[in-house]
């Protein structure tokens, strides 16, 4: 695994366990939602947005880095955690949770597709991800405010899930 | 109307999932559970709030 896993929920510090052995084991998750697991081959990776996370097998690596930006702060303050999940030797499994139902769109090369910057689960690296930003104006003394979406762009899987959450997150 | 925009719900339930050293299934609706039995070749890692229940032949540690 690169880098320390550390991060907080709530207030709450996080840990990354392992289990081993023979047995049976059993995960939930404390919110309505969706569990789906993705094969990853042998170098296929996969990025994750954070708190999607449920499990994977001890053959995949383990990486993040913060995404900082106006389109991810908004809602959770500092921005998010991204994970990537890379498959090792021989393959391996990730579990992943999504709020509501998770739904996959599989984009063609240089296809665009604009999702709530909440709504995404995962995505595969090639799909690149950039922060739009809508002003809205109801005339000269009208209020105003910005719409903000991601805009991912192929080719590659993007998951969306039908129920977003902005959970804050501290480094 | 076109569906080929609309993006595809993924499989909610799972019977009979394979995994390396893992077959697992998935239970439920609202809250689903996800169920492993772990034949010993391959430990498995998680976020450590999420552990619902296990069979006591199974070891936790911290993963590294």
């Amino acid at each position: 695994m690169k880098g320390a896993f550390k991060r907080v929920i709530a207030g709450m510090p996080i840990f990354m366990t392992e289990t081993k052995g023979a047995g049976q084991i059993a995960f939930s998750r404390d919110g309505v939602g969706h569990v789906f697991h993705l094969n990853l081959a042998q170098g296929q990776s996969v990025e994750v947005r954070e708190h999607q996370f449920l499990a994977a097998t001890a053959n995949v690596d383990y990486s993040f880095r913060r995404l900082r930006g106006i389109g991810n702060m908004l809602f959770g303050g500092t921005g998010i955690f991204i994970d990537t999940f890379a498959g090792g030797q021989g393959g391996g499994t990730i579990w992943l949770h999504g709020f509501g139902n998770v739904f996959e769109r599989v984009l063609g090369p240089g296809e665009s597709f604009d999702v709530e910057p909440g709504g995404w689960v995962y995505k595969d690296p090639t799909v690149n991800m950039e922060i739009k930003v809508v002003g809205l104006r109801m005339g000269i003394l009208g209020g105003s405010g910005n719409l903000v979406f991601n805009r991912f762009t192929g080719p590659g899987r993007i998951g969306i899930q039908s129920m977003y959450l902005h959970m804050p997150t501290e480094d | 109307m076109h569906t080929d925009y609309i993006p595809k719900l993924l499989p909610t339930s799972v019977d009979e999932g394979q995994g390396p050293g893992v077959q697992f299934r998935t239970d439920g609706e609202l809250v689903p559970m996800l169920t492993m039995e772990l034949d010993g070749s391959m430990p498995v890692y998680f976020e450590h709030h999420i552990l619902l229940w296990k069979t006591p032949s199974l070891e936790i540690g911290m993963h590294r």
